[in-house]
């Protein structure tokens, strides 16, 4: 089963987000925040990343970047989800993946399968 | 002999005396004859000596001048008096002359009045000068008067103080009954001006030096006259004030008029807000003490300085329109009114400082910007569930609860786009709206909004006919650009009756022209011009039912999108036939 973290300061996202996917048949891990990620990611890889643009004040793109440089984790597939439409841009000089909110499931379940089928 | 000889001598002597004396001599008998005169009264009649002797006084001259001679002739031949100093005029051959004439009776040696003898000089020459000098008086009174000056002469030595007549009159004097007098005149004097008016001319008698002052006339009735008065003192050689000489001139028409100017003046002078005035070549010509003070370099920067920035004069006079705008300069904002004067070939600048308002117009942006902001992150999530319950729902017996979640998704996605309008808005106004260029394919994008549209139609209720294709592709935010496009399909819907929609696309060699046309109630002619203005919301808008939510917002968001794409977007309306709105995009971005 294709494992996804989802990592969102907003605990209803976190919850719905982890009932859609799961209903789509995949395995979902949801972190509030960067540090218990971070920790999570050492043990972990998983097969996709949805992250949001801020966490608790911490900016996702930041910690987008370092999993796209980080030798362990530059594999793994990251989205950036955000209510803000400037993020679009942020993520591609990153390299991820970009999802404005709020967003259809439908787009989500595209998305999320383009890197997980 | 001897003596006979020397008589005749004498006689002869007496009369080439009196022949050569300036001064008419003649006699007269008592018939009005001419007994003798002497050579200057035959020439002045132009004729001989001789000729004259035994003519009647009659013939020599003009009957109304004879008549009136005769008659002072007669008065003194039946008095005996003389009768000196009569002024009369005369006819010579010099043409009619003025003489003075003295006349005593003529007495033979028994002292019998024979006659008259008279001697007359001609004053014609003194006579002029006197009219002259009448009439270089009356002019002088004339002038005084319509000059309103009057003059006065204080003779130091008698203390004898005259004043012309204009004086009386400003001073309000009846000449009549009052002379000229130092004490009046003080009298009149404004009590506060009192010690100016006596300083001036005791430091003018010390300095030797003329003054020049104005003061203040009271009269008794409260009426204040302001005066300029003048004045210069003579000495002899030993230093002694003789006379002071002066004038007064009423003044107070000038002064009321000066006042009224002042008072206009201090319209732009005392006024709190910055004023400019500049000529045609950008030149400063007026700036007020409140301009000078905020913006003290504004003179020496001169068109370089903010308060001016990118303004077309010539445009303006061209325009003769009021211009309005907002600049930005010594860390406050301005509402500018711009206008050009005519009249006077400049233009003339008013500032309002308007920084409080556009703080407030700021925090307001920043209060929806946050708002809209936080209110979007629940949506999220209540958007998810709602759409993995309308997704279970499907699968359950009772058919009625996937109906009414469909419900709540179509309200939420009412909600989303409030606040997604709200954000825009908000960074529109911030100039933060992040435009995002590409290539892409105009009817595939307005079949996709037409068939997202019609999919929040949940009754089937409208029909969309597409006419027309653009053919090719155009650059542009394919997002915003569907937005735009949406909002006008959305509206199309709210404003209309259930029904047909009509959508056109009209391609161009450099733009393509879409069209969204309802057959509704349509929108009111003076409501045209400003559907397209922020919180702007139709008679027609207000009206309508809490399903049609709006904040007046679509329409600025569409036309600000447009304007940014270099397209233009319009509106025609007819009320109770519907509406056509149209936008215009080029086709290669510049």
């Amino acid at each position: 089963m294709k494992n996804i973290f989802v990592i969102d300061d907003d605990k209803p996202i976190l919850e719905v987000t982890k009932i859609i996917l799961e209903d789509y048949g995949y395995k979902v891990t949801v972190l509030d925040n960067i540090k218990g990620a971070s920790k999570l990611l050492k043990k972990q890889t998983p097969d996709l990343v949805l992250l949001d643009i801020s966490i608790n004040g911490q900016n996702g793109c930041d910690f987008a970047e370092k999993l796209r440089t980080g030798q362990a984790t530059k594999q793994i597939p990251v989205i950036i989800f955000s209510a803000d439409n400037k993020i679009k841009k942020l993520a591609q000089k990153v390299g991820v993946d970009f999802l404005a909110k709020p967003f259809d499931i439908n787009d989500l379940i595209v998305k999320v399968n383009k890197y997980v089928k | 002999m001897n003596f006979t000889k020397d008589s005749r001598k004498q006689d002869e002597e007496l009369q080439v005396i009196l022949d050569s004396v300036p001064v008419l001599i003649f006699y007269k008998d008592k018939n009005n004859r001419f007994l003798k005169v002497n050579k200057t009264f035959a020439e002045s009649i132009g004729m001989e000596k001789e000729k004259v002797e035994g003519e009647s006084l009659f013939n020599l001259f003009p009957d109304e001048q004879a008549k009136l001679f005769w008659q002072d002739d007669k008065r003194v031949i039946k008095s005996g008096k003389p009768k000196i100093g009569i002024i009369e005029q005369a006819q010579t051959a010099d043409g009619l002359r003025w003489f003075r004439t003295d006349k005593i009776p003529y007495r033979n040696k028994n002292g019998e009045i024979i006659g008259v003898i008279g001697f007359a000089v001609d004053i014609t020459g003194h006579k002029k000068t006197e009219e002259d000098l009448k009439s270089n008086e009356l002019r002088l009174k004339s002038a005084e008067r319509t000059a309103k000056v009057g003059s006065w002469e204080l003779n130091l030595l008698t203390n004898k103080l005259i004043w012309s007549d204009e004086v009386f009159r400003i001073f309000e004097i009846d000449k009549n009954k009052f002379d000229a007098s130092y004490k009046e005149f003080l009298n009149l004097v404004y009590p506060e001006d009192r010690k100016l008016v006596d300083k001036a001319y005791i430091n003018s008698l010390k300095t030797k030096a003329p003054y020049d002052i104005v003061h203040r006339l009271q009269f008794s009735d409260g009426r204040i006259k302001y005066v300029r008065e003048i004045c210069e003192t003579y000495f002899d050689k030993k230093n002694t004030p003789i006379k002071s000489i002066g004038s007064v001139q009423d003044i107070t028409e000038q002064i009321n008029t000066e006042k009224e100017l002042d008072n206009l003046a201090s319209f732009p002078r005392l006024n709190p807000n910055p004023i400019l005035e500049i000529n045609m070549k950008g030149q400063i010509i007026y700036a007020n003490p409140t301009m000078l003070k905020l913006f003290p370099d504004i003179r020496k920067r001169g068109m370089m300085h903010p308060m001016f920035l990118s303004l077309d004069l010539k445009r303006i006079k061209k325009d003769l329109k009021l211009v309005r705008r907002e600049v930005y300069a010594g860390g406050r904002w301005y509402d500018q009114s711009i206008i050009y004067v005519p009249e006077i070939g400049n233009i003339r600048i008013y500032n309002i400082d308007i920084t409080e308002r556009k703080k407030l117009e700021q925090q307001k942006d920043e209060f929806i910007a946050i708002a809209s902001h936080e209110l979007k992150t629940p949506l999220t999530s209540i958007k998810a569930f709602i759409q993995i319950l309308s997704k279970w729902s499907q699968a359950l017996e009772n058919k009625t609860i996937p109906k009414i979640v469909a419900r709540v998704d179509e309200q939420v996605n009412k909600l989303t786009n409030l606040v997604i309008n709200m954000l825009d808005e908000t960074k529109i106004q911030a100039g933060q709206l992040v435009y995002e260029k590409e290539l892409f394919n105009l009817d595939l994008l307005i079949k996709e909004v037409v068939y997202d549209v019609c999919v929040t139609d949940s009754g089937h209720k409208y029909r969309v006919k597409v006419i027309g294709k653009a053919g090719k592709k155009i650059t542009g935010d394919r997002y915003r650009i569907g937005q735009v496009f949406a909002n006008l399909l959305t509206n199309a819907m709210k404003y209309s009756t259930p029904g047909n929609i009509m959508v056109k696309i009209t391609p161009g060699k450099d733009q393509m022209i879409v069209c969204v046309r309802d057959f509704g109630k349509g929108i009111a002619k003076k409501e045209l011009g400003k559907i397209f203005n922020r919180y702007y919301r139709a008679h027609s808008a207000k009206k309508t039912n809490e399903n049609f939510a709006s904040l007046g917002l679509g329409l600025y968001i569409s036309a600000e999108i447009i304007k940014r794409h270099g397209g233009r977007i319009w509106v025609e309306s007819e009320l109770g036939k519907g509406s056509a709105f149209y936008f215009s995009l080029p086709v290669k971005l510049k």
